[in-house]
């Protein structure tokens, strides 16, 4: 019998801490896609927290643990966030040359390319799926900022998540960032609500009663800015919706 | 007080070192080449007359020879009391006959006195611009800058042969004018507008409040 | 830089919240943002290849400012050909010190001005008006602010905080008859008042959207007709051009304000492009004298660094229509003369203040700006490369913040400890120590539920 293909899974510090269920949502549908699933036991966080502050050899100092630990890997690293991901991608390279060794620049040159934010990994399938869409809560995507212009992914999400998920409503807020950039949305959280508001208001316009995103991040703003105006909106992972179809 | 000397010593010496590469947004040499447009361009007159409708200016197909009667319909539009100013070219020259012959005396136009309170200025053109609905005015005709800006209506005598496809057609002439370039040449497309109070259009602020080409 | 501004007198934070709540100012931008934003979409629509022109322009900049010396070596030489005095200012006093000075030698007691950022960076109204000079700003946005004593909250349309009640309030101020609030009614009110001011004026002041080197032509692109005015019909002309805003060839020219105007208002051109070479001399019309003042003020000192790109700005506002940012708060909240995006980049560059430093943090870094610049800056990474030199040169209790934070996280094992943590807080170490971070969270959101276990022990316990 020929061996899975395996990948590496980086769960993001997000994930780890506050939505581990999107991690395991996230090994099932691989593995449903018949992947064997590493997690490198020494990977803790990209940086992005520190490097979007300003303070780059804060982050860096912490990258450069997930960086060695990614190291040790070959093939694909999915990562289930668009803004993690965009991290190791796009500016791995920028920070291990402000503040890395020879060696580490090296090394980030081998590790970032590999990186795939999850839903552009899925969206090369290699079969076409065969069970019927069945998920019918009317849905608005969002589009995370940095996935979308720094990784260019545009389509994919909405084109995986329209395999299982039948209602998928447009938002005139497609694209408008949600406001929570990290510190920022501590730093002017009036803007930072403000700026949510503009997305769920447009959201809850088109009639729809679930947010569906690539980013922990984005989606925890969203939803407790949604939970303090008693909205009435779930907000789930792509891998959850993927991973509830998978398994229904 | 700096000299040009002291000031260009200063940038100089900022650039010594160049200036720093961007890896992450690499820089592509892309020259600047006359912009391709998606409209179709054939028809000049054609395109012309529908983007200078769509600024807002008024559009009259006619000739040469037609061009007496078309200024005295404005005129008569106006109503009484309608002052008019030429300026001194050509196609205003003959024009400024046929309006004595009528008994309409032009207001001075070389004067000091400021033309502010002309109904109609007429003027001609030296070019258009069919992609844009623009029409060009050369300072160096006498009284043609302050005929095209101060009175209420701008009424341009435009030449179809001298309608070129866009912008750049003409702009980039420029550097190898003729003679030296004249102190102003304006791009006119349209009545005067302003968008600053709630982006209300409206027309009709500072310069002409309605501009009429007569294409010959 | 003279005079206080708003960033100043408040922080950022309290100018913003304070933004945000104006509701009616929230409903005046979110109708401004979105309709000048798809403007632009549409008069894009008619270029073939819109981004290989954006790519075209951006590599015109950068050569134009790698060769910045020469091309304001060769304008100077031909604007001065064509009759123009050329002056240089190194700073904003300096560049006040030669306006008044021309004003004073040609006994100038009433000014005209055409749209002008610049002039409001180097505080030039208040200079003249201390020598007893009547200033009129005649840009209807610009002479409405002025009359409400306000600084212009956006850089193409500065008066779009205000709705048209509260434009017809300003004007009222200066009007002897009753104005009703229909813009057309203001509008003409403007005409008239404004025209009286041109023909009475002595010197007309503008500012110069593109210096072209080939010819020494100043170019000024005006819809409403005030910046043909105030440089035709006064004896004297002032123009003020920031050394940055130059092209070598007409050929750059053209592709350049193709894209401003598209980007600006959703234009394929403005109504007046006027292309000025020089004073009138045997010309029938137009100014005696033009006098053009390159002003620096600090750009030098951006040339050659990581920042240069920002001397490619050609003062579009399209950021400002895209920043997710600005549209909640407006112009401004950013306190000084630049607002949005490029303000944000600007303000710590070139406003000499220590309230500068916090500007860039007005940002969640989203990119919006980047993807609507003309001229393709990428005005989010300068932000971030700001915060980084901001963080550096301070000492503060943020630095140890994530030093400590750090420290944690640096190492698997303290890594996987802090997740078993039971607050959301002590779990994400709360770096950056920001005084009350958990309240500031929580004032207008939910906090996240806590995980009883985090993805590493349930992945462990799933047995692989």
């Amino acid at each position: 019998m020929q061996a899975k293909p395996s990948v590496t899974l980086f769960p993001t510090c997000l994930v780890d801490a506050v939505a581990p269920e999107t991690g395991l949502a996230t090994a099932r549908v691989l593995e449903e896609r018949g992947f064997r699933i590493e997690v490198p036991e020494d990977s803790t966080c990209c940086g992005q927290p520190a490097w979007n502050a300003g303070h780059a050899g804060a982050a860096a100092k912490v990258a450069r643990t997930t960086l060695r630990a990614l190291a040790d890997t070959a093939g694909a690293i999915v990562v289930p966030s668009g803004s993690c991901a965009t991290m190791m991608r796009v500016f791995w390279p920028e920070l291990f040359e402000i503040e890395g060794s020879r060696s580490e620049q090296l090394l980030a040159a081998d590790v970032a390319p590999r990186v795939e934010e999850l839903s552009a990994f899925l969206s090369v399938e290699r079969e076409q799926r065969r069970r019927t869409p069945a998920d019918a809560t009317a849905t608005v995507y969002h589009r995370s900022c940095h996935m979308l212009r720094e990784l260019g992914i545009v389509d994919a999400p909405e084109k995986v998540l329209a395999q299982v998920a039948t209602d998928l409503r447009h938002s005139e807020a497609t694209g408008k960032c949600c406001g929570f950039g990290g510190m920022f949305s501590v730093k002017l959280p009036e803007v930072s609500t403000s700026m949510a508001d503009e997305v769920l208001d447009a959201v809850a316009a088109t009639g729809a009663t679930r947010v569906v995103g690539c980013d922990v991040s984005c989606l925890m703003h969203m939803e407790s800015r949604a939970r303090r105006r008693d909205m009435d909106l779930v907000f789930a992972h792509l891998a959850e919706v993927l991973d509830q179809d998978g398994r229904a | 007080m700096t000299t040009r000397e002291l000031f260009l010593a200063r940038v100089t010496r900022r650039l010594e070192d160049g200036i720093p590469d961007n890896p992450l947004r690499p820089l592509l040499d892309v020259p600047s080449d006359p912009i391709d447009y998606t409209m179709d361009l054939t028809n000049l007159p054609g395109v012309f007359r529908t983007a200078a409708e769509a600024a807002g200016a008024e559009v009259i197909d006619t000739d040469e020879a037609a061009l007496g009667a078309v200024l005295l319909g404005i005129i008569e539009r106006i109503g009484s009391g309608a002052t008019v100013a030429l300026s001194d070219e050509m196609v205003c020259n003959s024009l400024a006959e046929r309006l004595e012959d009528e008994g309409v005396r032009p207001a001075p136009v070389l004067e000091p006195a400021p033309l502010s309170g002309v109904s109609l200025g007429v003027t001609g053109a030296t070019a258009g611009v069919a992609l844009t609905g623009s029409i060009i005015i050369d300072s160096s005709v006498p009284g043609a800058r302050v005929v095209s800006l101060l009175p209420e209506t701008h009424l341009v005598v435009l030449r179809r042969s001298d309608i070129v496809p866009t912008p750049g057609s003409f702009l980039r002439r420029l550097g190898s004018w003729q003679d030296a370039l004249p102190s102003n040449l304006v791009l006119i497309t349209g009545p005067s507008r302003s968008a600053d109070i709630e982006l209300q259009l409206t027309i009709g602020v500072h310069g002409p409040g309605r501009l009429v080409v007569a294409l010959i | 830089m003279s005079g206080t501004h708003a960033m100043d007198e408040s922080t950022l934070r309290e100018r913003m919240a304070l933004a945000v709540a104006d509701s009616r100012l929230r409903s005046s931008l979110h109708d401004a943002t979105s309709t000048l934003a798809d403007r632009k979409r549409e008069a894009y629509g008619q270029i073939e290849n819109p981004e290989r022109l954006r790519t075209a322009a951006r590599w015109a900049k950068s050569q134009i400012l790698s060769r910045l010396p020469e091309v304001l070596d060769r304008l100077a030489t031909n604007l001065e050909m064509a009759g123009a005095t050329v002056h240089w200012a190194t700073d904003d006093a300096e560049a006040r010190r030669v306006v008044t000075g021309i004003a004073a030698q040609h006994g100038v007691r009433k000014v005209v001005k055409s749209k002008s950022m610049l002039s409001e960076e180097i505080g030039l109204n208040a200079a003249l008006e201390q020598t007893g000079i009547e200033v009129t700003e005649t840009d209807l946005g610009e002479w409405i602010i002025q009359i409400a004593g306000e600084a212009p909250s956006h850089i193409i349309v500065p008066a779009v905080h205000k709705d048209r009640i509260q434009v017809r309030d300003a004007l009222q101020t200066v009007a002897d008859v009753k104005l009703s609030d229909a813009p057309e009614e203001l509008a003409a009110f403007a005409r008239a008042t404004l025209r009286r001011r041109f023909l009475e004026a002595d010197m007309g002041i503008s500012g110069v959207n593109f210096g072209v080197a080939e010819t020494g032509t100043l170019v000024l692109v005006t819809n409403e007709g005030n910046g043909r005015m105030s440089t035709t019909v006064p004896p004297v002309h002032v123009a003020l051009l920031g050394m940055e805003r130059v092209v070598e060839s007409w050929d750059q020219l053209d592709i350049m304000l193709a894209l401003l105007t598209r980007a600006a208002t959703g234009q394929a051109i403005t109504t007046y492009v006027s292309a000025i070479t020089g004073p009138r001399r045997r010309e029938s019309h137009g100014p005696d004298e033009v006098h053009v003042v390159v002003v620096d003020n600090g750009r030098t000192e951006i040339l050659g660094t990581e920042f240069t790109e920002m001397l490619a700005c050609v003062r579009c506002g399209a950021c400002l229509n895209a920043c997710p940012v600005y549209a909640v708060t407006g112009g401004h909240a950013y306190g000084w003369v630049y607002p949005g995006p490029m303000g944000a980049v600007l303000t710590p560059l070139l406003a000499r203040s220590e309230a500068a430093g916090e500007i860039p943090n007005a940002s969640s870094l989203c990119g919006a700006c980047w993807e609507a610049c003309p001229v393709g800056i990428p005005l989010q990474d300068m932000l971030l490369s700001l915060r980084r030199r901001h963080a550096e040169n301070s000492s503060n209790a943020e630095r140890l913040g994530w030093a400590a934070w750090a420290h944690v996280w640096a190492h698997p094992a303290s890594y996987r400890a802090s997740l078993r943590a039971s607050s959301i807080g002590s779990k994400l170490i709360d770096p950056g120590r920001i005084p009350g971070l958990p309240r500031r969270w929580a004032e207008g959101r939910e906090v996240p539920d806590v995980a009883p276990k985090s993805f590493r022990r349930m992945w462990k316990e799933r047995g692989q």
